[in-house]
């Protein structure tokens, strides 16, 4: 049955040539921008190196003091994360690192800006990075406040171009450091974990960090399962409830939150105001309405297109009528028609994305970001172009189906 | 004609609902798209007030910096200050806590319940970015010991406290009970006297953040020494012309020389406003690429439709042609049904833009203060324009077919 549905859907595509180009232009070009939207999406928030276990990892980035009349929001600070994140239970491994801003460095005349990360040796365990060159620092570097760094890729190819970086000395901030790794580019969206230089947190400048309840320090977390997570948010939330103010006429309350990335982009995104609890689902609700806001005009061009054309079609649904076809039947050929025709819509969309996101990586909008194509885009492309027949699909074809037999056969009908 | 032509489309209002739901939605989408863009054309063309070539920030941070509410400690910075101002390139060397340009961190008070943004900067300011000012003149020596903090104010500030009469010499007070922006002013005299009137302050220069510059704005007085200091959080120094940009390297020795265990931070201003403004710019192409494209699906889509209905309503014209109608009537007949269907769907769509706009704006993740009535009807008539030109544009090809019916022809399907 399939089989003839498809058929006779090639056959009527290719018998309106013209129109049949306008309808994939439109299909294609929805499908790509949302595809292109959908990868970008991946690349922020989607499982990739270095946050491979990404079911299992989650983060502390934000915290909270507030009071009657006063409300201070940042990131956490060292002191915050080491006397209320350390031990939760259910932790398999856990990092901290404070953010050291955007340091610039001299080199030749030339200025280069370093995203500067200071953690400890677990950083390496809790994420799964590859190393181009040498390895990671060991908990016992940081122990002994040895100046050594792991650089980005394109932080070596900016202070060495084209040459091997192991072994040699950076200075950030007159601190001089020696490369004793290279790992692959962080994607800037990935504010959590970004980052083109890392060194021991022992080697900042002060120790003033760490009496930091708020500050610029992060944590990540492994969790032993997936299970473990609502213990460990839980534990947590009931830890800085106990939090005693050293201020109480100033700052009553401490909040701080345990998030999966998702969770953390959704909170940024939509307010941290939120005391606890996720906005992943009003993230999720925003995006599937954009998507569906944005779908919606060439979805409505569609049916138009569909709809004109069912008129040319209408000896055709007149015989099969005749001859007893029911409305459910000529419902689901229409529609299986459209879904063919947006799935080739979807194959020429991808490969468009596929040029578009080349170019984004190439225009360095984003930063060092790079953009590709997975499986899971590829996934959520072909369900967003079913989604797509299907709206733009089942009500041309009820319209068909609704035909009279005899106004069909005699070639009118409106 | 006119009226027979809106009675011929309100007839056909059925047939051509879905056509006229597309023109809807499509009025919808072009109308916030072109309010955006007008917005943004106006905004990058607004004056900015001060000039900002040859000027470089320089953030710091300190040991006590970042533990709490508690600035750096100003006598440093007064030896900053000192230094930087002693180097033979650089011309002027101001101060500022809050609201430097870019910086984004605005500080909110209230005066009498009415909510203000204000800055805290030193004498030297006009110096460095070249404000000029209205009436009055920038506070200075003349106002040490001064009971009340002296304050240059916006005229925005000055209309909605004073109205038209002469703000300069009238006395402000500060809200006690303030709820929002971070720790109070130091000193304990909340009480303000103006002593000058700037037109406007924008310290989001173009495209960016809040987008257009807050309407009441205060500068107060920023000392590093005398009886209660306080410190600047960032520096601006305005550098003579042509100094070369490995001055920058010369600047920091400079500062580290005598703040040691303090980072440093220099933003030179022009790369950061082109990388600014390219990033602004990169939406705006991004967001006028996806209104082309959606333009040119509905302009193909509708091409299609009028070309079906010009084949199914061959008895028709052909009626006409036999009555004596000239081809040109024909054609304009189903122009004018175009633009009367057009004129229909436009209507509602007005309607609910004007309506949801603070919900639009919301989306668009703006705030709503942009909106002015002159943006929309600026965006609504470039609308409409645009559909008209595109629903003739679209009827052009198709009706060039029904001219071509002849009547023998067409009365011969009858």
């Amino acid at each position: 049955m399939l089989r003839s549905y498809l058929a006779i859907a090639i056959k009527v595509l290719l018998r309106r040539k013209l129109f049949t180009a306008i309808s994939l232009f439109g299909i294609s070009f929805t499908l790509m921008v949302l595809v292109v939207a959908v990868a970008i999406v991946d690349h922020a928030v989607g499982p990739m190196p270095p946050e491979v276990r990404l079911d299992r990892l989650l983060q502390v980035r934000h915290a909270e003091m507030l009071g009657r009349h006063m409300i201070s929001a940042s990131r956490p600070g060292y002191k915050l994360i080491d006397r209320y994140v350390r031990n939760l239970p259910g932790v398999e491994r856990m990092s901290v690192f404070v953010d050291g801003g955007l340091i610039p460095s001299y080199v030749d005349r030339r200025r280069i800006d370093s995203r500067l990360r200071r953690t400890d040796g677990e950083f390496w365990k809790v994420l799964d990075f590859t190393f181009l060159e040498g390895g990671p620092f060991s908990e016992d570097d940081v122990r002994q406040a040895r100046f050594v760094a792991v650089i980005s890729e394109s932080t070596r190819a900016r202070f060495f171009p084209g040459a091997p970086a192991l072994g040699r000395t950076i200075e950030l901030d007159r601190q001089r450091f020696q490369v004793v790794g290279v790992v692959p580019d962080v994607s800037p969206l990935r504010d959590a974990i970004a980052g083109d230089v890392w060194a021991p947190l022992t080697t900042a400048r002060t120790n003033a960090y760490r009496d930091e309840m708020l500050g610029s320090a992060g944590a990540i977390l492994l969790a032993r399962s997936r299970a473990d997570i609502p213990k460990m948010k839980e534990e947590l939330r009931s830890r800085v409830e106990r939090w005693e103010s050293p201020d109480p006429r100033t700052y009553q309350r401490l909040v701080t939150r345990l998030e999966t990335p998702f969770e953390s982009l959704a909170s940024g995104l939509l307010g941290n105001d939120g005391e606890q609890d996720s906005h992943v689902e009003r993230l999720w609700l925003a995006l599937a309405l954009t998507a569906l806001l944005f779908m919606l005009l060439p979805a409505v061009n569609l049916v138009n297109l569909n709809v004109s054309r069912i008129l040319e079609r209408a000896s055709e649904i007149g015989v099969r009528k005749a001859f007893g076809a029911s409305s459910r039947a000529l419902v689901t050929q229409f529609v299986v028609e459209n879904i063919l025709l947006t799935l080739v819509g979807a194959a020429v969309a991808l490969l468009l994305s596929l040029l578009v996101l080349r170019a984004l990586t190439a225009s360095d909008l984003f930063g060092a970001t790079h953009f590709a194509l997975n499986g899971r885009v590829f996934l959520f492309g072909l369900a967003l172009a079913v989604i797509f027949g299907l709206v733009s699909g089942v009500y041309p074809a009820w319209k068909m189906s609704r035909l009279h037999p005899l106004a069909a056969l005699h070639g009118g009908g409106r | 004609m006119i009226r027979h032509l809106l009675a011929l489309t309100w007839n056909r209002r059925r047939a051509n609902l879905l056509l006229m739901i597309e023109i809807f939605v499509a009025f919808m989408v072009l109308a916030v798209m072109s309010t955006l863009g007008f917005w943004g054309w106006r905004a990058y063309h607004k004056p900015l007030g001060y000039s900002l070539d040859d000027v470089w920030k320089v953030g710091f941070r300190t040991e006590r910096d970042r533990a709490g509410t508690e600035g750096p400690d100003p006598q440093r910075v007064r030896q900053v200050l000192t230094a930087v101002a002693g180097l033979p390139q650089v011309a002027a060397v101001a101060g500022m806590d809050g609201g430097a340009p870019y910086e984004g961190a605005k500080r909110e008070s209230r005066i009498n319940g009415r909510e203000y943004s204000y800055s805290a900067a030193t004498d030297t300011l006009p110096a460095v970015l070249g404000i000029r000012l209205e009436r009055g003149r920038w506070f200075g020596r003349e106002d040490d010991g001064a009971s009340a903090r002296p304050v240059v104010v916006s005229e925005g500030l000055a209309r909605a406290h004073f109205g038209a009469a002469d703000p300069l010499g009238r006395r402000l007070d500060e809200d006690v009970d303030r709820t929002a922006g971070a720790s109070p002013p130091a000193g304990p005299a909340r009480s303000m006297r103006v002593v000058g009137v700037v037109r406007a302050y924008r310290f989001d220069p173009p495209l960016r953040g809040d987008y257009d510059e807050p309407k009441e704005f205060l500068f107060q007085r920023l000392r590093v020494d005398g009886p209660d200091p306080s410190a600047p959080r960032s520096l601006l120094v305005k550098l003579r012309p042509g100094t070369p940009a490995a001055f920058e390297e010369i600047l920091l020795k400079a500062m580290q020389a005598v703040a040691r265990e303090w980072s440093f931070e220099i933003t030179r201003y022009d790369q950061r406003q082109d990388r600014m403004v390219n990033q602004a710019l990169a939406f705006f192409a991004v967001l006028g690429a996806l209104a082309a494209f959606l333009l040119v699906m509905v302009a193909l889509g509708l091409s299609g439709v009028v070309w079906q209905n010009v084949a199914q309503r061959t008895s028709e014209i052909g009626l006409r042609r036999a009555q004596g109608a000239t081809a040109a009537d024909i054609r304009w007949q189903f122009l004018g049904e175009l633009m009367g269907m057009a004129s229909l769907a436009m209507v509602p769509g007005a309607v609910v833009i004007a309506h949801f706009a603070g919900v639009f704006a919301h989306l668009a993740y703006f705030s709503i203060g942009w909106v002015t009535t002159d943006v929309y009807l600026v965006g609504f008539a470039f609308s409409a324009a645009s559909i008209y030109v595109l629903v003739l544009l679209a009827g052009f090809f198709p009706t060039r077919l029904a001219t071509r019916i002849q009547p023998f022809e067409a009365l011969r399907y009858e």
